[in-house]
């Protein structure tokens, strides 16, 4: 038993140290605020990342690659997100209904429309 | 033939005609249910022809291959004034003009223009754009590569151009 458990804890450290990585990899660099990087992982990572299963999705963004995307694309993206969510589009109702406790609150919407705003703003200077 | 089924294919025939007529009656129904009409003016200031700097070329295929879905004017052809058809018409032409309308390129700010340009690129390239079914009666709506690569390069180019501008 003890020489079983020693040889998954390689393997188990590594999966960790690939999973904290990837998470910093999010994090940094990207010039999202914590307050909408927060909304943007609970609301949107599950088919908005790299690994998701909707190609769809991820040929709209993948906000893993959001360091990889050049200016136009940003803005063009930050454009996508206020639209979506001043019209209420996004997460869509099918997924909600399954759901519900992914939905944008107000306040969200509100939060996430600003920082496009702004955040787009900063990249055309 | 003996006369039970003489009986038998009258009351055939009749269903028959039955049937045929309330096909008939659903389908004169269905045309009383017509969706607006999209025949608004295209040579105003706020267009895209007008209000971008897109070159005559590009100009021309824009104009035969997006401008019945994404402008405020359709060319109908001679059935679009018939349900079904007509009815799918109006749909494809009211989501198109949600995602993009050309017709009002003049008012929408950079970060809209800027979204649109990169995605006039990447739905022609993706062969998502022009729509297979519309592509089926428009043969000439078809992009070929040369055609698409003149539109990415191009729509890249006024992407930045509009980014770099002024208010």
């Amino acid at each position: 038993m003890k020489i079983r458990f020693w040889s998954i804890l390689p393997v188990a450290m590594i999966i960790l140290a690939a999973a904290f990585l990837s998470w910093r990899d999010i994090q940094k660099g990207s010039e999202i605020p914590e307050d909408v990087l927060t909304i943007l992982s609970t609301h949107c990572y599950t088919c908005h990342t790299t690994g998701a299963r909707s190609e769809d999705a991820l040929k709209k963004v993948d906000f893993k690659k959001w360091d990889e995307y050049n200016d136009v694309k940003k803005i063009g993206i930050l454009n996508d997100i206020k639209e979506v969510a001043e019209k209420g589009e996004m997460p869509p109702a099918k997924y909600l209904s399954r759901n519900p406790d992914k939905a944008l609150s107000a306040e969200d919407r509100e939060t996430l429309i600003e920082w496009t705003k702004k955040a787009s703003a900063k990249l055309m200077e | 033939m003996d006369e039970k089924s003489i009986g038998k294919t009258n009351g055939i025939m009749r269903r028959t005609y039955l049937i045929l007529g309330l096909i008939l009656a659903v389908v004169l129904l269905m045309q009383f249910i017509r969706p607006e009409k999209n025949l608004g003016e295209i040579e105003t200031q706020e267009d895209f022809l007008q209000a971008s700097g897109v070159p005559d070329t590009l100009a021309r295929i824009f104009l035969n291959s997006c401008y019945d879905c994404h402008s405020n004017n359709t060319r109908y052809p001679w059935y679009g004034n018939i349900a079904p058809a007509s009815w799918i018409m109006g749909r494809h032409i009211r989501e198109g003009k949600a995602h993009l309308n050309f017709s009002s390129w003049g008012i929408m700010d950079k970060a809209q223009k800027i979204s649109r340009l990169d995605k006039i690129c990447e739905e022609c390239s993706g062969g998502d754009m022009p729509l297979k079914s519309y592509l089926l009666i428009h043969r000439s709506a078809g992009l070929g590569p040369h055609e698409i690569e003149a539109i990415c390069t191009w729509s890249e180019q006024e992407a930045r151009a509009v980014m770099s501008a002024g208010e």
